[in-house]
């Protein structure tokens, strides 16, 4: 898959309104598993992923720091979504953002996910999958 | 056998309401870990905080807590350790309270060197409030508050903690738990006044120093870095914007912490005094007390 056909691929998947949205998205949570993936893993990626993602790929550190969870992994995708325009849900509440963010955060990691998984094998598959801390392995198991 | 203080023992029952993502879960985390690697048991220490988002800390925390007013936290975790130095008195609270309302109290808590640990949830920006620019905001930060910029240039904690005498000033990275549970250990194990510098970003207000910004910039101190060397500390102190180093930027071991020099402390802790008395006690034994402290 290309890169114009993965950002479109993660478009429809998530019901983003542009492909700039699309692109954000994509490089907030590769950032994201950029950061729990080992280095030494992320060349097996080089034939399935587009090289202007493997840019962020390859910010992947030699040894990822062992507790870093579901939290700070929900912060790298969260800090695009106000840039690109979280869908407000709210009913008048002043705090849309803080209720809704932890929703828009995975349904933007699932939209990723679901077109990282289609360009990938099995095995790539669950190699990034065993380095995902537990939350966001459950959300990329049903993506 | 030697066995490891389990981290889950400070967890709380406290239902957490810090957004998804902010780096105040990684200082949570990390603090727990450091305080079981150090064997301190919950009961031996105590969480001070002020008033912000990350000063809620202490609710989410199995450890005495007490949250004071705004910017407060350090004079109270002083008299604390003064009433009981054998309490490891750790006070927690975001860069507005730590540096701004009180930043009285971080100037004087530095000079006096108590024997407490400080981490400032230092995430340039005031959370709790919806986004106003605070003490440590960029030059030219666009918020709420500073709708053409921020006007001032941004406080440089760790050069102003070295500046009025702190003994041990360190910097960790939200993004980075494991190196940050490490720093606060070192924190407090030091005697005397620690500061623990954190950056962490607010993933709902601050849209400019994210993780990703953090990441390009920030880089751990060299292994032949010394932080006995105030001069060399005083040169990364500055380091800012292009690079920003992590890990422990100044200490001195040799400093003689408050409790040291306060005379009626020689006679022991006063808790334990206290408790002592009640325990077992002598006709002027209170009287006795008293006339050391007033």
């Amino acid at each position: 898959m290309d890169y114009e056909s993965f950002l479109a691929d993660v478009q429809k998947r998530g019901g983003l309104r542009n492909r700039d949205e699309s692109a954000f998205v994509t490089a907030a949570v590769l950032r994201a598993v950029a950061e729990v993936l080992p280095k030494t893993h992320v060349e097996g990626f080089v034939q399935a992923v587009p090289p202007e993602l493997m840019v962020y790929l390859r910010g992947a550190h030699e040894e990822p720091d062992p507790y870093f969870d579901e939290n700070l992994f929900l912060g790298w995708v969260l800090a695009t979504v106000d840039v690109t325009g979280g869908r407000d849900k709210t009913e008048g509440g002043l705090d849309f953002q803080v209720a809704y963010s932890q929703d828009e955060a995975i349904d933007r990691c699932r939209c990723v996910f679901g077109t990282l998984k289609a360009s990938l094998d099995h095995q790539q598959s669950e190699l990034i999958s065993v380095h995902l801390p537990d939350v966001i392995q459950q959300i990329y198991a049903q993506s | 056998m030697v066995t490891r203080l389990d981290p889950k023992i400070f967890d709380s029952h406290a239902e957490n309401t810090w957004c998804p993502g902010c780096g105040d879960f990684a200082i949570l985390r990390s603090l727990k870990l450091a305080l079981s690697d150090l064997d301190i048991p919950p009961h031996a220490a105590l969480i001070v905080s002020g008033i912000g988002c990350g000063s809620k800390l202490p609710d989410y925390m199995h450890v005495n807590g007490y949250m004071t007013i705004h910017g407060r936290p350090l004079p109270v975790a002083t008299g604390a350790k003064l009433a009981n130095p054998d309490l490891h008195v750790i006070v927690v609270d975001g860069d507005g309270d730590a540096y701004g309302i009180g930043g009285n109290h971080f100037l004087h808590s530095a000079r006096r060197n108590p024997n407490i640990t400080h981490i400032v949830e230092n995430n340039q920006i005031y959370g709790l409030t919806k986004g106003q620019y605070s003490p440590t905001s960029d030059k030219g930060f666009v918020t709420t508050t500073s709708p053409d910029g921020a006007i001032e240039a941004s406080l440089m904690p760790v050069a102003v903690a070295l500046a009025a005498g702190a003994t041990f000033i360190g910097r960790a990275f939200a993004g980075d738990p494991k190196h940050m549970a490490a720093v606060i250990a070192a924190g407090i194990t030091h005697r005397g006044y620690s500061l623990i510098d954190v950056l962490q970003p607010c993933v709902t207000f601050n849209r400019v120093n994210t993780y990703d910004w953090y990441r390009e910039r920030v880089y751990k101190l060299e292994d032949d870095f010394d932080p006995t060397d105030r001069e060399s500390a005083r040169a990364k102190a500055y380091e800012w914007e292009e690079r920003i180093p992590l890990g422990i930027i100044y200490r001195n071991d040799d400093a003689p912490t408050y409790e040291d020099q306060v005379l009626p402390l020689k006679a022991g802790s006063p808790l334990a005094n206290v408790l002592k008395l009640q325990k077992d006690p002598a006709p002027g034994q209170y009287e006795a007390l008293k006339e050391q402290f007033v």
